[in-house]
């Protein structure tokens, strides 16, 4: 797959040692390096099962990473990897700088939500973030802080078992807060939320990248993440088959115009008008979805009026990644 | 470690924890003090009323109920351990101390310290209960903390090494198992009915058994082993279980 052998460079300007990253509203301080993680031929193998198979990961400093795959792809065996929670079969990798042979040396600014929230049922949610917070030598102020930032407060003092998924899942995104961290690691942070706090979700992720961090986030949600992600790492059976900016996922699978006549049998007459000028052509409910870009609407109007037909409709149908992720993984 | 240490002490006073934990094993040595004052030359039990009007009538009392103190014990760190596992709370941990070997060290120092002070609230309990409960059945008691001071003392503490013991054993088995019903079944499996099978079989064999090492130890050495080889060998137990726990610990990949 090509897109796994080419790394996209991103363009950083460096300016009186502030890093601007493009994915930001303005510039702000990030890391020094550019890629906050970097993996090379990173592979976790069990048996002779690999489920991780030598992955070239690259996310830049200061982005949102949306990171994406079927079930099984090797998405949750990545994160644990970069954690330091399970050791590669092969490869190396980097976390913010510092080997993931040393979690030390990063796992103190990095912040991680691993697969479902896990925390102490019997203990109230301010508690368990008061483990967490002791452990990590984090002041207990910082428990209110975050608190306030998922919008937990009010419920603090609740029994963990007695939380919803919902609730849950923003307990873990405090959890991961804690730290103040430079790196974020989420896997499927929108699980269980209800509509209003997805769109919290991404409001917090912005507001929390457009302040320098670097969030690396697997999710199903896949139109959620082409609203939230800068770049997008797309994995299938341990194996890496694109990583780069979202756009340039999305132009991989062509823009198509959809083209609607007065008549709807005129559709046929569009669709051997663009087969003639060389594009592919699908009819469907009396439309016709040509193959090519914004540029041919005018070429197809005028050939269009020139037969006779009167065009109501012709609209750009963009491809999108739920579209492209079905295509590149062949629908799984 | 310190911060692991009071991170896990957090954990450890939640009610269910000092009810459970606590409560069991204080409920243990009452259970067992009650019995052994009742049961005193009824014809059933071993203690008599004589022997328990000695000044180490208490000590006796309390090594008969080692084995359960010890079950507990063993149950609360296996639980304790386990349940990091099963709950998938241990990445959460690791994250934020990805030394394993500290965290380990203070989440163990921590419930090994719980368990100390079990023993000692569950002597207490048991000591309370004896003096209340004695002078019914015409046991003298007035020999327990005064000659018997020593005795109480020394038997308390033997019964707090071995109850640590066990602990230790627990914490191995947790990990190894990661689930905290199969870590408690195979310990109490272990400890009572198979060693005590293995020694019934072959006496010289429970000479090298860890579970009669630790009673051996609480009754200040017995016809298994004497005082001396079972702090030894006992120690030497812990010493492997401990260095198996941390070898297990520090290397396992973790996928809960």
């Amino acid at each position: 797959m090509a897109g796994a052998a080419t790394i996209p460079t991103v363009d950083v300007a460096v300016e009186d040692g502030t890093i601007t990253s493009p994915f930001a509203a303005g510039p702000r301080r990030v890391p020094e390096q550019v890629w906050a993680i970097r993996s090379r031929n990173l592979t976790k193998a069990y048996g002779h099962r690999r489920a991780v198979d030598g992955v070239d990961l690259r996310i830049p400093a200061g982005s949102i990473a949306g990171f994406v795959g079927p079930n099984g792809a090797g998405k949750t065996t990545t994160l644990r990897l970069l954690l330091g929670l399970v050791r590669p079969t092969e490869g190396s990798a980097a976390v913010l700088g510092a080997s993931i042979d040393n979690p030390m040396g990063y796992l103190p600014r990095v912040g991680a939500l691993i697969e479902s929230p896990a925390f102490y049922p019997t203990l109230s949610g301010r508690r368990n973030l008061e483990v967490l917070a002791t452990l990590g030598g984090q002041p207990r102020a910082r428990i209110d802080a975050v608190l306030d930032i998922v919008q937990l407060r009010d419920r603090a003092g609740d029994r963990f078992a007695a939380y919803s998924l919902g609730m849950k899942q923003r307990l873990g995104v405090a959890a991961a807060l804690l730290n103040e961290p430079e790196l974020l690691i989420l896997d499927e942070p929108a699980n269980g939320l209800d509509p209003a706090g997805i769109i919290e979700m991404r409001s917090l992720l912005r507001t929390l990248r457009d302040r320098g961090l670097t969030v690396f986030v697997s999710s199903h949600l896949l139109g959620e993440l082409e609203q939230l992600a800068d770049w997008i790492v797309l994995v299938q059976n341990g194996k890496l088959l694109f990583q780069g900016p979202i756009d340039e996922l999305l132009m991989r699978r062509r823009a198509a115009l959809v083209v609607g006549a007065e008549h709807p049998g005129d559709a046929d007459v569009i669709a051997a008008i663009a087969r003639r000028d060389g594009h592919t052509v699908e009819v469907v409910d009396g439309r016709a979805r040509i193959n090519t870009d914004r540029a041919y609407a005018a070429q197809l109007n005028r050939a269009a009026m020139g037969a006779g037909v009167t065009l109501t409709e012709i609209a750009l149908e963009r491809a999108t990644l739920e579209d492209t992720f079905l295509t590149m993984t062949g629908g799984h | 470690m310190l911060r692991a240490y009071r991170s896990e002490w957090l954990k450890l006073r939640r009610p269910g924890m000092i009810l459970g934990g606590l409560g069991a094993m204080a409920g243990f040595a009452i259970l067992g003090t009650v019995l052994a004052v009742l049961r005193a030359d009824s014809g059933r039990g071993a203690l008599t009323v004589a022997s328990l009007s000695q000044p180490d009538g208490f000590a006796a009392i309390m090594q008969r109920t080692s084995d359960f103190l010890g079950i507990v014990a063993l149950a609360i760190v296996a639980i304790a351990v386990a349940q990091e596992y099963s709950h998938g709370t241990l990445r959460n941990l690791l994250v934020r101390e990805p030394r394993r070997l500290r965290l380990l060290s203070g989440k163990l120092l921590a419930i090994l310290t719980f368990i100390g002070l079990a023993v000692l609230v569950a002597t207490g309990a048991a000591l309370v209960t004896g003096l209340a409960i004695a002078p019914s059945k015409g046991i003298d008691t007035s020999a327990w903390l005064a000659s018997g001071l020593r005795d109480t003392m020394g038997t308390t503490f033997d019964l707090t090494l071995a109850t640590l013991g066990y602990g230790v054993f627990g914490a191995l088995l947790g990990l190894v198992l990661r689930s905290p019903a199969p870590a408690v079944i195979a310990g109490v499996a272990w400890m009572l009915p198979l060693e005590n099978a293995l020694t019934a079989a072959w006496t010289s064999v429970g000479h090298w058994l860890p579970g009669q090492q630790l009673a051996a130890i609480v009754e200040h050495g017995n016809s298994v082993s004497t005082y001396t080889f079972a702090l030894a060998l006992g120690a030497g137990f812990v010493a492997a279980a401990t260095i198996a726990s941390g070898v297990i610990f520090q290397r396992r990949d973790v996928s809960a």
